[in-house]
């Protein structure tokens, strides 16, 4: 943008300052003797105050001085009596000082002006410097702030996806106990549906018996879909939606899809929930995937250890910290453990003690975790194994 | 003697395939009884009839397989259908040299279960005829007095009753008399057919 000049020129040269006064007290000269010779009129003093004016404006203190040193010469020698020569009468000199005096202030007037004129438009260029300056500075900001939108865009896509990606992971191990929880129900629907065909060949059914045997049917499908709608939570890439929830469902959920596996391996799972658990407001796919990981991990650890000792402890209680509610979920095992140099990589990425394992579990576990407002983090059992536990904030429940 | 009620033994940990299973079989016309662990089983006495147990191999705790284990150990000699979510071949493999009847994967054909259940309790029932008529046996057995069973075991070793009554040190006639009664208190109808008791009772002259 293009700021408006308060002066013509800019910074005229020294030469043109000068010059200019030359020319300008030559010029009323000029117009003085015409003014004189056809009008006889004598309008000299407010003539040579113009030209002094126009150099100081123009040029300067110094240019000023030089028109106010001139002007006094030639008004001297053309116009104070006698004509033509520099000594004036004795009546005329109190008239050429007080010419003299006039044009120096209004010279020192005109100069001074002009020097606070340009002093402000000096102030003012560079204000307009400044002004540019930090609205480039402002765009390049804005220009960083939308990149750095559109990379934490890009970075929550790929959390997200990798959230996804280490769920399926994750019930991949559970792939059997998952296909058991829905096979035990279809087993005893296909039973009683037999059963009934059976009961109604006889002469006289027993139509109570029949009626007992669809009932259980119908209960029984019931509990097949919904395993397959919790499967289907968990496997789909939902967006994160946050509601108010009970960990206490939480645990039970997953233990429903983990039990056959930890039938399978012979790891007895004991849960020591309190009623007290307050509520929090997260989602609950991701929830799951937390504890589903670490109640895998925790079977996992423990799959050197003699069956007998294969103990997986799940603990859910209210907590207070720096006086706030807090629910707390642990998953204790009784496995092999880890050093305690090993407790800060434990979450790192792609970090992992399993040979078939991607080293995601723990790591996406915390960012979740952390994402809902609170902490998860592992310590040591005294005796053997570890604990991982996490807590989130309790909810705010408006009291009516 | 074999029309005793045969019985089908369900151990199962999850109630409504238990009783499912349970009301396929009893609408089969079969008794059945139900267990939710293997632990249970060990612990009831069970009926002396022909029976076979349906069997879930995975339980927590004590497993089908340990169960199998556990009987053969006892002598308990009881035909066995596993049931099972998954099973894989290596297991299944064990189990059926283990005497396994069937192994059936959940969710199964309750025509299978049941065509299973009715083989194991044939088998069950020859077995426990053969089981029975041994009983008999030696009850018989046990009504013979110690030198009758001495008698017993030589003629059985293929003997002559002259030589019988020299080992013995006795005549010849006493020997006759102890086999006459020994045919008698067994129930058998020719010579060859108490040699056949007692072979099958696993006596011999050193016993």
């Amino acid at each position: 943008m293009l700021m408006p000049k308060p002066l013509l020129w800019s910074k005229p040269s020294a030469v043109m300052r000068y010059a200019v006064a030359v020319i300008s007290v030559i010029l009323t000269l000029l117009l003085a003797r015409m003014l004189e010779h056809y009008w006889q009129t004598t309008p000299f003093v407010s003539l040579f105050f113009c030209a002094i004016m126009f150099s100081a404006w123009f040029g300067g203190l110094r240019a000023g001085l030089l028109a106010i040193g001139l002007s006094v010469l030639v008004f001297d020698y053309y116009f104070l009596q006698p004509l033509h020569s520099f000594l004036p009468n004795l009546n005329e000199l109190p008239r050429l000082i007080l010419f003299a005096i006039s044009g120096l202030i209004v010279g020192l007037l005109s100069a001074a002006q002009r020097s606070a004129t340009e002093s402000l438009r000096e102030a003012r260029d560079d204000l307009a410097a400044k002004v540019d300056e930090l609205r480039r500075t402002n765009d390049a900001l804005q220009e960083e702030i939308t990149e750095r939108n559109r990379a934490q865009q890009a970075l929550h896509k790929v959390q997200a996806d990798l959230a996804h990606m280490t769920r399926l992971t994750t019930m991949g191990e559970l792939t059997a106990s998952i296909a058991h929880e829905v096979n035990q129900p279809l087993t005893a629907v296909l039973n009683n549906a037999n059963a009934c065909l059976d009961l109604l060949m006889h002469g006289a059914p027993n139509l109570g018996e029949v009626r007992e045997a669809l009932t259980e049917i119908i209960d029984d499908a019931d509990r097949a879909s919904a395993v397959i709608m919790r499967v289907r939570q968990l496997a789909k890439g939902a967006p994160i939606e946050k509601s108010l929830l009970n960990l206490n469902d939480i645990v039970n959920d997953v233990l429903t899809l983990a039990r056959y596996e930890s039938a399978a391996r012979q790891v007895a799972i004991r849960t020591e929930l309190s009623e007290g658990l307050p509520l929090v407001l997260a989602d609950q796919v991701q929830l799951q995937q937390v504890l589903l990981n670490l109640v895998v991990n925790g079977m996992d650890a423990m799959s050197a250890v003699e069956a007998s000792r294969r103990l997986l402890i799940i603990c859910g209680r209210r907590e207070t910290r720096n006086s706030t509610s807090e629910a707390l979920i642990s998953v204790q095992d009784a496995g092999i453990g880890f050093k305690s140099e090993e407790v800060d990589r434990l979450f790192e990425a792609f970090y992992t003690t399993k040979p078939q394992g991607i080293g995601m579990g723990l790591a996406i576990s915390r960012s979740i975790i952390e994402d809902h407002g609170g902490h998860l983090w592992a310590e040591q059992n005294q005796r053997s194994g570890a604990t991982f536990s996490f807590s989130l904030p309790a909810a705010e429940i408006a009291k009516s | 003697m074999t029309n005793v009620e045969a019985i089908v033994f369900i151990v199962d940990d999850d109630l409504s395939v238990r009783r499912s299973t349970e009301r396929l079989i009893r609408s089969a016309g079969l008794n059945v009884q139900t267990f939710l662990s293997a632990q249970e089983f060990l612990k009831n006495p069970r009926p002396k009839g022909p029976a076979c147990l349906v069997l879930d191999v995975r339980m927590p705790g004590f497993s089908g397989i340990d169960l199998q284990r556990e009987l053969m150990q006892l002598g308990i000699n009881i035909p066995i259908i596993f049931i099972t979510g998954h099973g894989s071949i290596p297991m299944t493999v064990r189990a059926m040299k283990a005497g396994a009847v069937e192994f059936l994967t959940k969710p199964f054909r309750s025509h299978a279960l049941l065509d299973a259940v009715h083989s194991a309790l044939e088998r069950d029932r020859s077995a426990y005829k053969e089981r029975s008529e041994t009983e008999e046996l030696r009850e018989h057995f046990e009504q013979l007095t110690p030198r009758e069973r001495q008698v017993l075991a030589l003629v059985a070793a293929g003997l002559l009753n002259k030589q019988v009554a020299a080992e013995l040190a006795t005549t010849e006639r006493t020997i006759k008399f102890h086999r006459a009664h020994i045919m008698q208190k067994m129930g058998a109808e020719s010579l060859a057919d108490l040699v056949r008791m007692a072979e099958r009772l696993g006596v011999s002259s050193q016993g």
